[in-house]
Parts: structure tokens; C-alpha cells; sequence
């Protein structure tokens, strides 16, 4: 499956990482990742493989992400001496994750933005996101299209992040 | 699907990344849009790290925000527990989290919240206190309660970075035995009764969750306890603080460590069940093994140690072989 898919794949990842050589790298990675999964119960079927590979890329992508902007903090110096525990920095997976009163202020932070508005916008992304609805769930019971479902979700995201980036 | 063109980046990222889920999600568009300028990665990267760190830490966003505050969920026709859905785009490898979660089956109540990892993936959760909890690949844990937590490992290992408060406790409880700790970090894990802690910082108790009129056991950084209650075992051993949850830097280290102690920590990344045998239960380790995809974990111990696998009924065996 991966192999008719694998072009295809190359070429998005190309697009995501900026490098041909990490979307290579990629591709490589989400392989592994269904090759352990084929005599793993965990497997399970998947309605639409096509799109799982692209999502199991992107978690992939967004793991780099996030171990090169540590590196990058912590070259610069940013990351406190005093919580460079060996096998407990390393596993810091969000932003200040293992600092805990940083940890605390940043979640009162995404709170707030969260309960803030667009009022709309922001009841389906938390029904979504915080109650754990799918699209479909909260598409049906707001009564709404899957289709505005996903642009209420993606002007909250809009408003989140400049409400939190600012 | 949208004029990419005449968009703020973050806009544009934002309503890609709200569509991945879709069915008729168009990638070849989502991937040239991403190609089209280093702009757009750098919109996207931010979008999907911000809706990843949401994801981490809703459950401790949920107990800040007020309770019913949507409309729709009290005129809801049937009230159903809430669940926390991984799957999208969440953090690390969340998808195959997801979908082992889901495959694990709906164990979630009103109260509970269960976290599950498949054997390839690990995950960081923010708890509502604050604290942080990190579960290694084939764990599963569940917290109930929230600005005291108390956390179930129900099997696996998972390490905890913890506030500290001294007006509240924190419990987990792994087999029999409950864990309490007023601000440290420390490691366990738990694996079919057989239960380890390791402590970096500060201290914990140690106690069986049931009376038995024991005293509980104190065990400082750098400290390690290993308990096999089948084999009345409880082994404390002097460890590196650095070592402890070494898993989550892609390695496992022991020194002397029983051979159960550690195919228990090895089985979290197997496939199939592992098995000691009786012949081999005697045997100890000591090194460094790399755990890399799990599946040449097996390989790297018996270049060591004098072992045969035996495959029956889709469970591996380690024998002792007559070799060395």
C-alpha cells in the first residue's frame, strides 16, 4: 500500500518539511510505523489509508518539529539549569511541560483564550477539542455542516494563537 | 479549496489543518500550498504545535473552564460520559495513541480519564495540577480527579514531574501498591503485578494499597524499588537519578537487574507476550540496551546473556541455553 502510495507521499512531505531528504526520511518513518502495526492488534482497519499515512507523517514532522526547537532553546541557553535532569528534559514534550508552575500558568493561558471569543467559533473547537466530540458529533449537535464545523474550528485556531502569540 | 494566495499564512494554515481529518481532504493542494513558500511551513508548524499542546493539556484546561458552559451540551438529547479523542492531530504520535485508545474500548467514565499508548509511541499529559506525566509506548494509565489527582497505572511505565503543594498528595497506585509524593519526580512502572519505582528528586512513600500492616517504605532520589509480590520480593537498590524513565531517552539500563525485571520493561515494546522461565529466572543484567523500534530489544539481551527463545502459542519463552 505504501509502495503505490509512495510518490505521492515524498512529494507532500517534500512540501511540509522543505527538504527532500527529510520527506524521504519521513516516508521511511511512517513505513516503520505500519510495518510494526501489521501484526499488531492496534492496527485495526482504516477506512481510508491514504489519509492515515499522511496523518501518521504529520505527527512525525510535528515530533521533529518539537526536538529541534528544544535543541535550538536549549543551545540559546534558555532552558534552566536547574531542570536538566538527564531522562526528564528530554522527555519535555510541550513547552515548559516538566517546569510545573510554567506548566500551570500556560494552561490558565490556554483557558482563557479558550473561554474567549469568538464566542461561537470557540464552543465548537472546545466541544471538539476539550469534550473530545468528533467533527461529526459536533456537527450534528450544533446542527451545523461537517463543512462549518472545520471553519468555526479553523477561526478558532486563527484567534487562539494570536490571542496566545501576542 | 481556498484562495491560498490572498491569505495570511496562519489563516490558510489554520483551515488546512482543520480539514486533515476530512474525508475528502485535498493533500496534493495541502502539500503545494505548504511548498509554496517557507512561510507556510512556518504558519503550519505554529497552528499544529498550538492544537497539539491543546490537546496535551485538555484535561487540565477542562477543569479551569466552567463546568456545562456550552449551551448544546445540556439540550443534548442523551447525556454520554465525555471522552477525549487523540486522534486528531494531536501531540507526537497521537494518531496511533488514538487508535490504540479506541481499540482499548470506552473504559472512560465522567471521572476517569484514561490515557493509553500503543508500542509505538509515548505521551505527554499535563495534569490539572499541573503536574506532568509522561507515559512510555505500551502503558496505559487513568486519573481521576482533579486538582488532587490520583492516577491508576494500569499497566506500563510512566514517569511523573510533580508540583509541590503541601497541602495535597499526589497517589498513584501501580498493582497493590500506592505511590504518594508531595512534589518530586519519579518513575514507575507495572507490569502484571510486578511493580518498580525509581525516584530522581525528592522522595515518595511506598505502601500496599491494602493494609497489611507493613510500614510504608520511604525511598529517596536515587533510589530504585523493585517489587515482585508473587516471588515476595521487594529489592531497593541504589540507582543514578539520571537513569530514571532512561525510556523516554530511547534507552533502558540496569545494573543487576533481574532477568523478569527486565523483560517486563522489554514487553512493553513486543509484540507478543514475553515469558521467563524458570530455567532463566535466576539470571541478571547488567548494561544498557537501545530500544530503538523494539523489536531487536530480544536480540541485544542475548548477546549477553545465556538465552534461547522458544515461540509457542504466540508467546515468546526465554530459556536458559546451555551455551557460553
Amino acid at each position: 500500500m505504501l509502495a503505490a502510495n509512495r510518490p505521492q507521499l515524498v512529494r507532500f512531505f517534500a512540501g511540509r518539511t522543505g527538504s527532500l531528504t527529510e520527506a524521504e526520511d519521513v516516508v521511511q518513518e511512517i513505513w516503520l510505523h505500519i510495518g510494526r502495526s501489521t501484526d499488531d492488534p492496534v492496527a485495526g482497519p482504516i477506512a481510508n489509508p491514504l489519509a492515515y499515512l499522511h496523518r501518521i507523517g504529520l505527527n512525525i514532522v510535528l515530533d521533529r518539529v518539537r526536538a529541534n526547537s528544544r535543541r535550538i532553546r536549549r543551545d540559546a541557553g534558555y532552558v534552566d539549569a536547574t531542570i536538566s535532569v538527564a531522562g526528564f528534559e528530554a522527555i519535555d514534550d510541550a513547552p515548559s511541560a516538566f517546569d510545573a508552575v510554567a506548566g500551570r500558568e500556560r494552561i490558565a493561558q490556554l483557558a482563557t483564550a479558550l473561554a474567549g471569543p469568538p464566542e461561537g467559533a470557540m464552543r465548537v473547537f472546545r466541544r471538539h477539542k476539550i469534550d473530545g466530540l468528533s467533527h461529526a458529533e459536533v456537527a450534528a449537535e450544533f446542527g451545523i455542516s461537517r463543512s462549518a464545523v472545520e471553519k468555526h474550528i479553523a477561526v478558532a485556531l486563527r484567534h487562539l494563537r494570536k490571542a496566545l502569540h501576542d | 479549496m481556498m484562495d491560498a494566495t490572498q491569505q495570511d499564512p496562519i489563516d490558510a494554515a489554520a483551515a488546512w489543518h482543520a480539514r486533515i481529518d476530512a474525508s475528502d481532504m485535498d493533500w496534493a493542494g495541502f502539500g503545494d500550498w505548504l511548498a509554496a513558500d517557507p512561510s507556510h511551513r512556518a504558519a503550519y508548524n505554529a497552528i499544529a504545535l498550538l492544537d497539539a499542546e491543546i490537546g496535551a493539556a485538555a484535561p487540565g484546561i477542562a477543569a479551569l473552564l466552567p463546568a456545562n458552559d456550552d449551551d448544546a451540551t445540556d439540550a443534548a438529547p442523551v447525556s454520554r460520559p465525555s471522552r477525549w479523542r487523540w486522534a486528531a492531530a494531536g501531540t507526537g504520535s497521537a494518531l496511533a495513541a488514538g487508535l490504540a485508545f479506541l481499540l482499548v474500548g470506552p473504559t472512560v467514565t465522567e471521572t476517569a480519564q484514561t490515557y493509553a499508548t500503543g508500542t509505538g509511541d509515548t505521551r505527554a499529559v499535563t495534569l490539572a495540577d499541573g503536574s506532568a506525566m509522561q507515559l512510555d509506548r505500551g502503558s496505559r494509565v487513568s486519573v481521576t480527579g482533579g486538582q488532587t489527582p490520583a492516577i491508576e497505572l494500569a499497566d506500563g511505565a510512566a514517569s511523573f514531574s510533580v508540583r509541590h503543594d503541601p497541602s495535597r498528595t499526589l497517589i498513584v497506585r501501580a498493582g497493590a501498591y500506592d505511590i504518594r509524593d508531595v512534589g518530586t519526580r519519579f518513575a514507575v512502572t507495572s507490569t502484571r503485578g510486578k511493580v518498580s519505582i525509581a525516584v530522581a528528586e525528592g522522595s515518595v512513600n511506598v505502601a500496599p494499597h491494602d493494609p497489611d500492616g507493613s510500614a510504608p517504605t520511604t525511598l529517596v532520589a536515587g533510589q530504585r524499588l523493585d517489587i515482585d509480590p508473587s516471588a515476595g520480593i521487594a529489592e531497593r537498590r541504589s540507582i543514578a537519578p539520571a537513569s530514571v524513565a532512561d525510556w523516554s531517552d530511547g534507552r533502558l539500563s540496569y545494573d543487576g537487574a533481574p532477568l523478569s525485571l527486565v523483560v517486563a520493561d522489554i514487553s512493553r515494546y513486543a509484540s507478543a507476550p514475553l515469558v521467563v522461565d524458570p530455567s532463566a529466572a535466576s539470571l541478571r543484567f547488567s548494561g544498557v540496551l537501545t530500544i530503538g523500534d523494539g523489536s531487536r530489544l530480544l536480540d541485544q539481551l542475548r548477546a549477553v546473556l545465556p538465552l534461547r527463545l522458544r515461540r509457542a502459542d504466540g508467546v515468546v519463552h526465554l530459556e536458559r541455553s546451555s551455551r557460553r
